[in-house]
Order: C-alpha cells, then structure tokens, then sequence
C-alpha cells in the first residue's frame, strides 16, 4: 500500500468519509485515465471514475490490505467498465467524442500526430472489452501479468494471450489500414 | 510495426484535459454522491434480508404442513394404526379360546379362528 493509504483506509474502514475523500484525491488521475482508455468517452469515464469511488467505499471493508488498494481500486474500475454496457450507438458516440477531444484545434501537436493518436484510440476501443482491459492494465498502467490476473480474475496465461492477440489485431489495423478498424 | 512502437503509438493517445477546479471539487462530488446514496442504500439490503428469511420460513411450514397432511405414508400408517386397534378390540372380545389370528394378504381384514 502506498505510504499514507493505509491509514486513510484503516479510517475509511470506520466510515470516515473525509479520509476515503483524501484517498479519491489522491488516486482520481489514475481512475480517470483508466475508465477513458477503456470507454474512449470523457463523461462515461467521469461517471464511471464516479462510481467505481462510490463501489469502493462501500466495498472498502472487504479490502484487507493483501494488495496495493491502487491496485484494488483499479479493479473495481475495470469491473465497472467491462460491465458498462457498450450498444452501438453509445459506441459510436465515444469515437466521436474521442474524435472531439483530439481535435486539432484544441491541441498543439501537428495534425500527424493527433490523428495517430485519435486512430490509435479507435483502433483500442474497437478490440473485445476483455483485451482492452488487459492491454489497458499492462501497456497504460503498467501492471504485470500476473496482477493485471488478478484484477480480471483470470489466469496469467489468459492475460498474455489476450494482450498477444490485441497487439496483433492492432498491428493490423494501425499499419496496414491506417489506423482505420 | 513492432512491440515498441506500438506501445508508443497507444501511449500517445491524449487523456481528456480537464481544469484544477475539477480535480478539486471531484473528491467532494463522490463525498456528497456518498452521503446521498447512504440512507438509499443502507437499509435496503436489511429489508430485503429480513423479507427473505419470512418468505422461506412461511415456505418451509406450508411444506412441512403438506407433507404432515398429505403424506401417502402418514394415511396408510394411519390405516395401519386403526386397524391394529379395532384387531385388539375383537380380540379383546373372544376370552379365551382364541388360538389363532390369521391376516388375509389381500387386504387388512383379518380372521379369527377358535380352537374350539
């Protein structure tokens, strides 16, 4: 656990919300990217960024200090994503506002790079909601295997398949049809 | 394309850019979120257990009320019963000389045989 974490979750274990408040703080950037990596949406991820504090608190007894709680946090996270339910429409929304954010007049890069990186966005939103996760933990957060394992609650080999076939269908789709899936 | 430029290309992907003020007020939404769902959620679950366990329990005694009223065992059990009872009260009849008691298998009407 991070210096200073555990106490904040030994108080927040005791209902202390000023000290669960103290620990949104200090890990909101890192949920915050989590959930718009996974959803490619700026509100969905703020929402989800939301809840997944929300989820953790009332869960937060049941964390036992065997893992970072960044850790355990990003679990909850992911669960939050992988369950958000992604139709068509909503799918199509996110790229859009994806497209949005990464305009570019409202960046400074050149139009080569912000267009490389809004496909690369499209290209991750478009891989299986399971191999993005895995791709998310271990290439954005950079989590082991084995732990990016133990928040999707699978095997470390499942892990590493999922983020070998990501990687290829990436490869395709960002070399070969520029960056068009 | 190979693992590493890969990963860079994936990295470059800009993360919404949001004001000091957001990350500021964030925190105390959740807090606020927090203390709104806490009446909401809190006895929810309470009731919602409480119902259950009255649910199975008026479950578990209508069964238990059927299997004791309805039983195929428990009528022929108490047939069994009735017709020891009326066989003791016959036999109670005939003093003595009664030698021999015999069951007809087709059925529980019995015979009575005396020796004499």
């Amino acid at each position: 656990m991070a210096d200073g974490d555990a106490d904040l979750v030994c108080q927040s274990q005791n209902g202390d919300t000023s000290a669960f408040e103290e620990l949104v703080r200090r890990h909101q950037k890192m949920i915050h990217a989590l959930t718009f990596r996974m959803t490619g949406s700026p509100a969905d991820a703020e929402d989800l960024a939301q809840e997944a504090f929300i989820r953790a608190f009332a869960q937060i007894r049941s964390f036992q200090g065997g893992a970072k709680f960044s850790t355990w946090l990003c679990s909850i996270a992911v669960h939050g994503c992988l369950n958000w339910r992604r139709d068509e429409m909503r799918r199509n929304n996110a790229h859009a506002s994806c497209a949005e954010e990464l305009r570019p007049e409202t960046v400074r890069e050149t139009d080569g790079e912000v267009e490389m990186a809004r496909q690369a966005q499209v290209a991750l939103l478009k891989l299986p909601a399971k191999q993005r996760a895995a791709v998310v933990l271990t290439i954005h957060e950079g989590l082991t295997h084995a732990e990016a394992a133990k928040i999707l609650r699978c095997s470390e080999t499942t892990v590493s398949w999922r983020v070998f076939a990501a990687k290829r269908k990436l490869k395709n789709w960002l070399s070969k049809n520029g960056g068009r899936p | 394309m190979n693992d590493h430029e890969l990963e860079s290309r994936l990295k470059s992907v800009r993360l919404p850019e949001r004001t000091e003020d957001y990350w500021d007020d964030f925190p105390a939404r959740v807090r606020v979120q927090l203390r709104r769902e806490e009446p909401v959620l809190a006895p929810r679950p309470a009731a919602w257990r409480r119902f259950k366990l009255a649910g199975g329990l008026a479950l578990a005694l209508g069964v238990m009320w059927l299997d004791e009223r309805y039983h195929p065992l428990h009528s022929a059990s108490d047939m069994i019963t009735r017709q020891a009872q009326t066989l003791r009260t016959e036999a109670a009849r005939l003093q003595k000389g009664l030698s021999l008691v015999a069951f007809n298998p087709d059925g529980m009407a019995y015979l009575l045989g005396e020796a004499n």
